[in-house]
């Protein structure tokens, strides 16, 4: 009667588990893709379509198993929390992998290869069969002897182990990524450790806060990590690390890292320089918050190996930086044709002599510097307009420090007339994006007054300029316009050329005219978008906006929500948000695409499309911010 | 003008011999015949002498023609959308959704000529097919969904179900 009464309970239990994989199914179906599904199922398997199936290469049965879980293709340096995918339930497609692994041998290898690339594991399923699964776990835990109910992730982790440890040549080997979220990697130390010592070709794993600051809970651990995993790819370092980050300077442990981050770490520039030359595959640095990270760390030094060829470097708050540190840096030709990605988040960079920065950085792609000012832009002899011919995407965003002064916010639109007028000058020729934290900063472009003071090197805005449909603003006269006449005259590039026949006052049809002053100075007739906000957005900039189309306004100063939906650059090395900014998915960000007119100067396209946003030329070549495609991934700083 | 000159055109040759017409444009959707065509030059093919593809049935080879002129304009693919289609999700454009609605046969047909052929995108909409075909099925599902015999002995199969234990629902 007993065993009856069992084998009900099991039927019962297997007809609401069919049941509920097809509820979570069918809500799945509404999806476009899944419709098909419904229409293919209607064609039952032949003899033919069985013989065909087993002639599908290896090849091929990966490619349908990666789309069965697309995150085991997932190979970024981004732990857990950062590296989700958002439309899709990943414990449901990680279960369906394994499902694919028992189906039969030939199936086994391929689907396992997947499986074991790049696991994670996630705490709840996020989908509704989470709801039944809790509903399931209640009635299992009524018999539990302590009425705990069971931690899941860590029972998940534990079989994990169970699984690795039995056969660590053929599956432990095979994995390159595990990513465990937050509650799991702090809690479950000793699980991890276990796990990852049978993992020896690791390239990512998400470890314990802790373990990043040398906590002695975690020296164990560490000590695990740095036995088992030689090939580690990424590693953090915050303060208190400083002992173990200069154990890396014997060459012994993680000698393959690629990326490399420093929060708070102050130490002797040389012993920095050691560590780093014993990294012979860093590829991306990013510093924050030190002292000691000065110009030393890049000056030249016949006992010291040289500072590292990067691809990204990453500087924020780092005040012993300046433009001629980078400028020794990039005097040698690798570091000068490698580095591509630049972010300079107040350091000791000014802004009057980053020109010699980018100069002196052919290879750079995408510049991003952030700073606070406290007076207006200061030229001097050496000052020139911003010249780089590889430059692709600018963010410039300069805020007037409100403590210092209470002209500072109009000081700081002195340093976008400046970067107007690089622009205009045509020394950005291959720049597709700017980023500004001026409203006004698309019509500076496109209004171009003639200046009141044919000497002023970047004056161009002032009481005559047109007033540009919507933008409202009342531009005081003073700080764009007049106090920038050069002490020195013998600065003729930077002087726009004279026009004889310009008058003072243009009227608004002639605005595009050849009366402009720049016109003339440089053949723009490329694509130029412009995101621009107001600084007071930047307190609410981390409000998720969904991407939807009644929130973008359909006049012609529309926000970004409604990008178009495409592919985001994606960094390899986890710097893209570093790189591309956040923030800019918020309605106070405006957007604007320029062209060229002609004659060099630029004319907003009107956007009438709300959603579209496609300009013309191939939006997709551009480089977007990341978070213009909240959509997917939202507004999340990846180094946190 | 150069509209004004006819579309160039190349001729294919399926396993059952027959020949199908079809402009440059379409074929080179296939990286095999465009890299065919760049290494020969298309003045040796000809209605005469096409271009044999010996894995591939006419109807199958009509089926994936049509696909090719459908999306003749699509821009090519790089090998970063190669790895980036990997990342999305297994949405398929409407009009590739009743393009592949066809039986069992003549799907796994187009995966397999598409592959041959290099075509990564209709071999992405195949592999994306089969994909949702699988998805929140138990293994005696997918082996009855496509007519797969189950090759493992109990002893294997209760190995692997022991070894997937982790990755189950729980």
């Amino acid at each position: 009667m007993g065993i009856f009464s069992f084998r009900k309970k099991d039927k019962k239990k297997e007809g609401l588990d069919s049941h509920a994989r097809q509820s979570s199914w069918s809500s799945a179906s509404g999806q476009k893709g899944h419709a098909q599904h419904v229409i293919s199922s209607l064609y039952g398997p032949t003899y033919a379509s069985a013989a065909l199936i087993a002639l599908l290469p290896e090849g091929v049965l990966e490619r349908i198993f990666a789309f069965v879980c697309p995150h085991s293709q997932d190979e970024t340096y981004e732990n857990c929390e950062q590296s989700a995918l958002e439309d899709t339930c990943m414990l449901c497609d990680m279960r369906d992998l394994a499902h694919c692994v028992q189906v039969c041998k030939r199936w086994r290898n391929p689907a396992r290869n997947l499986l074991y690339h790049s696991i994670r594991i996630d705490s709840v399923h996020y989908c509704e069969r989470e709801a039944y699964l809790a509903e399931m776990r209640k009635r299992r835990t009524r018999f539990d002897r302590n009425g705990d109910p069971e931690d899941v992730p860590s029972a998940r982790l534990k079989l994990l182990c169970r699984t690795l440890r039995e056969d660590p040549t053929r599956l432990g080997s095979r994995v390159c990524f595990f990513k465990t979220p937050y509650m799991l990697r702090e809690g479950a130390q000793a699980d991890l450790a276990r796990t990852i010592a049978v993992l020896p070709h690791l390239f990512y794993v998400d470890l314990p806060e802790g373990l990043y600051s040398d906590d002695s809970a975690y020296a164990t651990l560490r000590l695990e990590v740095e036995a088992r995993c030689p090939n580690l790819q990424k590693m953090t370092y915050r303060a208190g690390s400083e002992r173990s980050l200069a154990r890396l300077s014997h060459g012994r442990i993680w000698c393959n890292l690629q990326v490399l981050e420093l929060i708070n770490i102050n130490m002797d520039p040389s012993i920095l320089r050691q560590v780093l030359g014993a990294l012979r595959y860093l590829r991306a640095l990013k510093v924050t918050e030190s002292k000691t990270f000065t110009d030393d760390v890049f000056a030249y030094n016949e006992m010291l190996p040289p500072f590292p060829a990067l691809e990204q470097l990453v500087l924020t708050k780092t005040p012993g930086i300046t433009s001629a540190g980078l400028v020794e840096y990039l005097s040698r030709p690798e570091p000068r044709m490698t580095l591509t990605d630049l972010s300079l988040v107040k350091t000791g960079v000014e802004v009057p002599l980053l020109h010699e920065v980018v100069i002196a950085a052919t290879s750079l792609k995408s510049l991003a510097v952030q700073a606070k000012v406290d007076g207006p832009f200061k030229s001097g002899p050496h000052t020139q307009r911003l010249t780089s011919g590889s430059l692709e995407t600018l963010r410039f965003e300069i805020s007037g420090d409100s403590g210092a002064s209470p002209y500072s916010s109009s000081a700081a639109s002195t340093y976008y007339t400046y970067l107007a007028s690089s622009i205009l000058g045509g020394g950005l020729r291959n720049l597709r994006a700017v980023y500004v934290l001026d409203e006004d900063f698309a019509d500076m472009l496109q209004g171009l007054p003639p200046p009141p003071l044919p000497r002023a090197p970047f004056a161009q805005g002032t009481g005559s300029r047109p007033r540009s449909s919507g933008s409202g603003m009342s531009m005081s006269t003073s700080p764009r316009g007049g106090f920038l006449a050069p002490p020195n005259a013998a600065s003729p590039d930077l002087a726009p050329p004279r026009r004889p026949f310009a008058v003072p006052s243009a009227p608004a049809s002639n605005r595009f005219s050849s009366n402009n002053p720049f016109a003339g100075t440089g053949s723009l007739t490329h694509t130029l978008e412009v995101f621009a906000k107001r600084d007071e957005a930047m307190n609410w900039s981390f409000v998720k906006v969904s991407p939807d189309a009644a929130l973008a306004p359909s006049s012609s100063r529309h926000s970004m929500v409604g990008g178009a939906r495409h592919d985001r650059p994606l960094s390899t090395y986890g710097l893209g948000a570093d790189i591309a900014g956040q923030g800019w998915n918020t309605p106070g960000a405006r957007r604007s695409v320029m062209v060229g007119n002609g004659v060099g100067g630029f004319v907003a396209i009107p956007t009438h499309e709300p959603a579209g946003l496609k300009p013309p030329g191939g939006d997709a070549l551009w480089p977007r911010p990341l978070t213009s495609d909240g959509e997917k991934k939202g507004d999340r700083d990846i180094w946190r | 003008m150069a509209d004004a000159k006819p579309a160039p055109k190349i001729w294919v040759q399926s396993n059952d011999s027959a020949i199908i017409e079809l402009d440059r444009q379409v074929a080179e959707r296939s990286v095999l015949i465009k890299n065919l065509i760049e290494d020969i030059g298309d003045e040796g093919i000809t209605a005469q002498n096409p271009i044999p593809i010996p894995n591939v049935n006419e109807a199958v080879l009509r089926k994936v023609v049509e696909w090719c002129e459908h999306h003749r304009n699509d821009p090519p693919q790089t090998q970063d959308d190669d790895n980036d289609a990997r990342k999305k999700t297994t949405e398929i454009e409407e009009w590739d959704q009743k393009f592949m609605q066809v039986d069992q046969e003549m799907l796994f047909e187009i995966i397999l000529a598409s592959n041959y052929l290099d075509i990564k995108p209709l071999l992405d909409v195949g592999c994306k097919t089969v994909a949702n075909m699988i998805k929140g099925k138990s293994p005696e599902e997918i082996r009855k969904t496509f007519n797969i015999t189950n090759d493992f002995t109990p002893e294997e199969e209760e190995q692997i179900r022991r070894e997937n234990e982790w990755a189950e629902d729980r």
